[in-house]
């Protein structure tokens, strides 16, 4: 029987970057791909000093399905649904960057109604990907309970828009030119009634959670991000938000009808994970406001532009930029005139905001590079694409 | 609309670009020699780094940098033609360390070799993976002539303008072109 001997063990292309030390202290980790903290399908290779992290490299491309190539393969309209499924927390900001970047290139005007419609859901869409986030960090920092509250009130959610889009997850309810159906009758009224329920709860997690001594040792002080550091890694998002950056591309570029809305841009200047949690907890009031806006003044009429049934678009090229729960998503579409894109390139916030982490990184505890791991809010399928 | 900074960028061609149309305000065509200078420019103005993407065209690969402020409409796109063979451009990453996955997701979808980034390797696809499945064949690609809006060709000397008509339309003017009236 052969004996197992750990020299002959070959490891793959990563894990070779990472040889162990000539000190005894030094010690290589792999992190993942099936760690509960690194939510799904993230590897970290690790060099430890002790438990102090000298060297940090994140691994991805584990669930990468190559969107891009398949937005080659399908007609500008068969695309769509890949949409829900790059990043499956804020589906429909991806609806919203992709219908809206072929509607740029066709220079096509949605209804009224539907930029309204479309407002509504992506805010109810970007609280539900906040509230995961909420739980599934916490869960993270050892904190159980917390994970409950957030389903329950992302079920509501839920609930809410599966009556408007048919499904519960993975939406592809915008089309080129409009949305797919008109809202149900009840809608308004079960926007407020959420909006409502929501605004009860929060000043609870603030005192239960927020305001909790071992949550605040484990974000205070961690993983501090200067702007220079987050602007030439291209951070965006509540992450940027966290260091004291206003910006938005709901304020600073309005797509749809955001600029018609009153909205503040919550900011904090510390630049640790305690601010980007802050900065996502005010998000949840910011989002309620905007949802109530934009039920209260929905207008009457078409939901959808006439779009021809062999849709192509002229040659050319044109990108949109939207706020997704993670930061700037930016779709750019390239036309020959055919029936098929010529060139689909997605912008994913998640990417950009994890390639930091390598740099924020170091230096820092093991268990508090879980807590920065966390606060950067990462969804892999959208990283990996 | 177009920020002063472009002057000092060497570029080939600058187009004005029109926001509502395309997304981005001007198009900067840059050579693979001037392209460190260039994006230096704009790190010194403040600009943070969207993405760093390719296309595969019939001239060679087309490189595009995706630039805006903080605040504002103000998306610049830098763009430069790399031959298929050999695909070479100078890596940004030592000015941009964020640019350091972007190139490599190049790589691993065109095979562009970013000269001097220190760790191009496979970023998303599997180490034992054969090819870039973003390269086309010979007959799928496209020339820039095909897929650039007339404006533009014209601005940058590859078209002639057409009759009076075509100065007036600015760059990619919002055609209705597929929609049923």
């Amino acid at each position: 029987m052969p004996t197992f001997d750990p020299s002959t063990m070959r490891g793959d292309l990563s894990s070779t970057r990472f040889e162990p030390g000539p000190t005894e202290d030094k010690m290589i980790l792999s992190m993942g791909p099936q760690h509960p903290s690194t939510h799904g399908v993230l590897r970290i290779m690790l060099e430890l000093d002790g438990e102090y992290i000298l060297r940090a490299e994140p691994i991805i491309g584990y669930i990468h399905r190559m969107h891009e190539w398949i937005a080659e393969q399908k007609t500008y309209v068969q695309f769509m649904p890949n949409m829900g499924r790059v990043d499956y927390l804020h589906a429909l900001a991806w609806n919203w960057a992709y219908a809206g970047a072929v509607e740029r290139l066709a220079g096509i005007e949605v209804p009224e109604r539907a930029e309204y419609i479309r407002v509504a859901v992506t805010e109810l869409n970007r609280i539900s990907s906040h509230l995961v986030w909420w739980g599934a960090y916490l869960l993270d920092l050892g904190a159980f309970t917390p994970v409950m509250y957030a389903f329950d009130d992302r079920e509501q959610i839920l609930d809410i828009l599966q009556a408007v889009t048919g499904s519960r997850l993975t939406y592809s309810y915008f089309t080129i030119g409009g949305v797919y159906d008109d809202v149900p009758a009840d809608f308004r009224e079960r926007c407020i009634e959420f909006v409502k329920r929501l605004r009860l709860r929060l000043p609870m997690y603030r005192d239960l959670v927020t305001n909790n001594v071992i949550l605040r040792g484990r974000c205070e002080g961690i993983g501090e991000l200067s702007v220079d550091m987050a602007r030439r890694y291209g951070a965006t998002g509540p992450v940027l938000r966290g260091s004291g950056v206003a910006s938005d591309v709901r304020k600073s570029e309005p797509y749809g009808v955001y600029d018609r809305f009153e909205f503040r841009i919550p900011t904090y200047t510390e630049g640790d994970a305690m601010a980007r949690y802050l900065v996502r907890l005010d998000e949840l009031e910011t989002s309620c406001d905007i949802i109530e806006q934009a039920v209260s003044n929905l207008p009457e009429g078409p939901i959808t532009a006439k779009v021809a049934r062999i849709f192509k678009p002229p040659k050319g090229e044109a990108c949109l930029a939207v706020e997704g729960a993670r930061g700037k998503i930016l779709v750019h579409v390239r036309s020959d005139g055919g029936p098929k894109p010529y060139r689909v390139k997605l912008r994913a916030p998640g990417f950009s905001n994890l390639s930091l982490f390598c740099e924020l990184a170091k230096g820092t505890m093991l268990s508090d590079a879980v807590s920065i791991l966390g606060s950067l809010d990462l969804v892999i399928p959208e990283i990996d694409r | 609309m177009i920020p002063e900074c472009i002057a000092a960028m060497g570029a080939t061609h600058v187009v004005p670009m029109d926001y509502a149309a395309t997304g981005v305000v001007a198009s900067v065509s840059l050579t693979p020699d001037t392209i460190r200078d260039a994006v230096a420019v704009l790190d010194k103005e403040g600009y943070l780094l969207e993405d760093v993407t390719a296309s595969d065209l019939k001239e060679g690969f087309e490189i595009t940098y995706h630039f805006s402020l903080f605040e504002g409409k103000n998306r610049l796109v830098l763009r430069l033609i790399t031959p298929h063979d050999p695909p070479r451009v100078p890596s940004i990453s030592g000015i941009y360390p964020g640019a350091d996955w972007h190139e490599r997701e190049c790589f691993d979808f065109f095979g562009i070799d970013f000269i001097g980034h220190p760790n191009l390797h496979y970023l998303l696809l599997p180490e034992d993976f054969e090819g870039h499945p973003l390269v086309k064949s010979e007959a799928a690609r496209k020339s820039l002539v095909d897929i650039m809006p007339q404006p533009w060709l014209v601005a940058v000397g590859l078209a002639e303008p057409e009759a009076p008509k075509a100065e007036k339309t600015e760059p990619q003017q919002a055609t209705v072109a597929g929609v049923k009236e």
